[in-house]
């Protein structure tokens, strides 16, 4: 499902002394399965950008198209709920929405609320718990008696079992192992790659955005100041530096092969670690064959 | 909703009321408070609103906020002020419609009832937003130390700066839980009386739950800190009373007797 704003502007506390303008004039376009990140500085207006992806607030000026749904300031909640339906939410530590006694519970809460009945909630429960690695013996325990990255498995599943069509992730890895970053990151992966889920993440890890993302909106005071290719925005360092954005550690390390003399094709940027070996060998073996013509001379 | 809410609000400044002691504040709130309920005539009426229209200027925020500040009280203001003028039933009838009489007894009481709401917010405001809300507590425990042999003054001091600093807290997190179920499809503003307080369920409940870790993390917090109880504590935040504090209750109780006096 493809969403588009157009010049969509979003103040906080409109017409009070308190107002501040979050977002300006916004223009951006996130294409029907892709796996966008959104990045920029803290304050940048991410977050405000992601509950307007699904209604949880409407834009004080311009519009949002979603799919075939028109959001314009002026939509009723009635047509906000269909759009929140299609659109999963996943916020920061979302650990913190789990209420219900049961783990099936409270995956079954979403499915219910949009309409489904007992029996195809809990289907689906099943599934997105399956899809998250929580095993059927945990479905009855309280979801207050897991461990931390357990009861973070089962909020998320709570939001895969609305079966949504867009899948947005805010942070969704903050305060997690290594390991279990990894795990999860894998299984939005996978949804991205088999499920057919447009899945837009929102980081402050340039390093997933390098390894996972296919396109990328970065925000700056309020504005979206780059729309393309994770290639792209990472090709102008400067320009990084003065959006107050890093490189991903694998073009750290590239650039300090680059400042100890070790030359590597300029314009294809590696974003795996893969790429790069591949790169740095490469270039080793076009130099050892270099050396051995100069011997046979 | 919170951004328009002014009772509670701290409004940071270096006016005249804002330097002055918080302990003469509290008690001049309440003294301002008995004394305008004592106020029967016209003429206290014209002094106490002279009066408190000086401090609202003296505390350099604009009459504005204070007026938005009557606000929420707008409804229980307006229903006793009718209640006022058409259920008294002396004085001169001026007119009259069933049950309903407007007399002149009336229409000064509700004046008076008028005033009275008006003024009393109005000096409860003026503490609130010229005194932190930490001083405040400081205050209240310094004011009630005399009975520390029978009331626990120290810790109901400590709960109430512990739970006025977590209010904001827990009101962003509130805000946090309720966008987060909503995105699973809760609607607040539908349904009946009944559908309507189920829907506070799955905000309640998290509440609840991060409420007790939160209080958990600091009290183990306050323990490695070395936190012992109320016994042979030192304290940071010190109250000095100044020349302006005398001065300020001078003035107070030459009002009082003035006001007693007419």
């Amino acid at each position: 499902m493809q969403i588009t704003f157009e010049d969509v502007s979003f103040t906080y506390s409109a017409n009070t002394p308190f107002a501040s303008e979050a977002l300006k004039q916004v223009s951006l376009t996130i294409p029907d399965k892709s796996y966008t990140a959104i990045i920029g500085n803290t304050g940048s207006g991410k977050s405000t950008l992601t509950k307007l992806f699904n209604g949880l607030l409407l834009p004080t000026d311009g519009q949002i198209i979603v799919g075939d749904t028109v959001v314009t300031p002026e939509t009723s909640k009635k047509q906000v709920k269909n759009v929140r339906k299609k659109m999963g939410m996943v916020f920061q530590f979302p650990e913190a929405q789990l209420f219900e006694e049961s783990v099936i519970k409270d995956v079954m809460f979403g499915p219910k609320n949009f309409g489904d009945d007992e029996e195809t909630a809990r289907r689906k429960a099943e599934m997105a718990l399956e899809r998250v690695g929580i095993s059927d013996a945990l479905y009855d325990q309280s979801p207050f008696d897991l461990s931390g990255g357990q009861m973070r498995r089962v909020a998320i599943a709570g939001v895969l079992a609305m079966e949504p069509e867009v899948l947005i992730l805010d942070e969704p890895t903050a305060g997690l192992d290594p390991k279990g970053q990894d795990e999860l990151m894998t299984i939005f992966n996978d949804l991205y790659a088999t499920g057919q889920m447009t899945v837009i993440l929102v980081t402050h890890q340039m390093n997933d955005v390098a390894s996972w993302s296919n396109h990328v909106i970065v925000m700056d005071h309020g504005t979206c100041v780059f729309e393309g290719q994770p290639t792209e925005v990472f090709s102008d360092q400067e320009w990084l530096e003065h959006h107050h954005l890093a490189l991903p550690d694998i073009l750290a390390f590239r650039e300090k092969l680059f400042a100890n003399g070790l030359s590597l094709p300029k314009d294809a940027l590696p974003l795996t670690v893969d790429q790069l070996a591949d790169q740095i060998a490469a270039q080793l073996m076009s130099d050892t064959q270099g050396e051995a013509v100069q011997d046979e001379r | 909703m919170k951004d328009n809410l002014i009772i509670g609000r701290y409004i940071p400044g270096n006016s005249f009321i804002h330097r002055l002691d918080p302990r003469f504040k509290l008690v001049a709130m309440i003294l301002f408070m008995v004394l305008i309920f004592m106020a029967s005539g016209w003429l206290d009426y014209v002094i106490l609103t002279a009066v408190i229209l000086g401090l609202i200027f003296l505390s350099n925020i604009s009459l504005g906020v204070y007026v938005r500040g009557l606000k929420p009280m707008l409804i229980i203001i307006v229903f006793t002020v009718v209640l006022q003028l058409f259920f008294t039933y002396q004085g001169d009838v001026i007119w009259s419609f069933g049950p309903l009489k407007l007399t002149t007894d009336g229409l000064l009481n509700a004046v008076m009832i008028f005033m009275r709401f008006v003024l009393v917010i109005f000096i409860s405001t003026i503490v609130t937003l010229t005194t932190q809300p930490i001083t405040l507590t400081d205050a209240l425990e310094n004011l009630f130390s005399p009975l520390r042999k029978i009331l626990p003054v120290h810790e109901v001091a400590l709960m109430l700066s512990i739970a006025l600093r977590f209010v904001p807290t827990l009101m962003e997190e509130t805000d946090k839980i309720m966008d987060t179920q909503r995105a699973r499809g809760v609607d607040f503003s539908e349904g009946n009386l009944i559908d309507r307080i189920k829907a506070i369920i799955p905000i309640l409940i998290p509440l609840f739950i991060s409420a007790f870790n939160r209080a958990y993390d600091l009290a183990i917090a306050m323990e490695a800190r070395g936190y012992r109880g109320s016994e042979g504590r030192t304290k940071y935040r010190q109250l000095k009373w100044q020349r302006r504090d005398t001065l300020a209750s001078i003035v107070l109780i030459g009002l009082m007797i003035l006001i007693i006096w007419i």
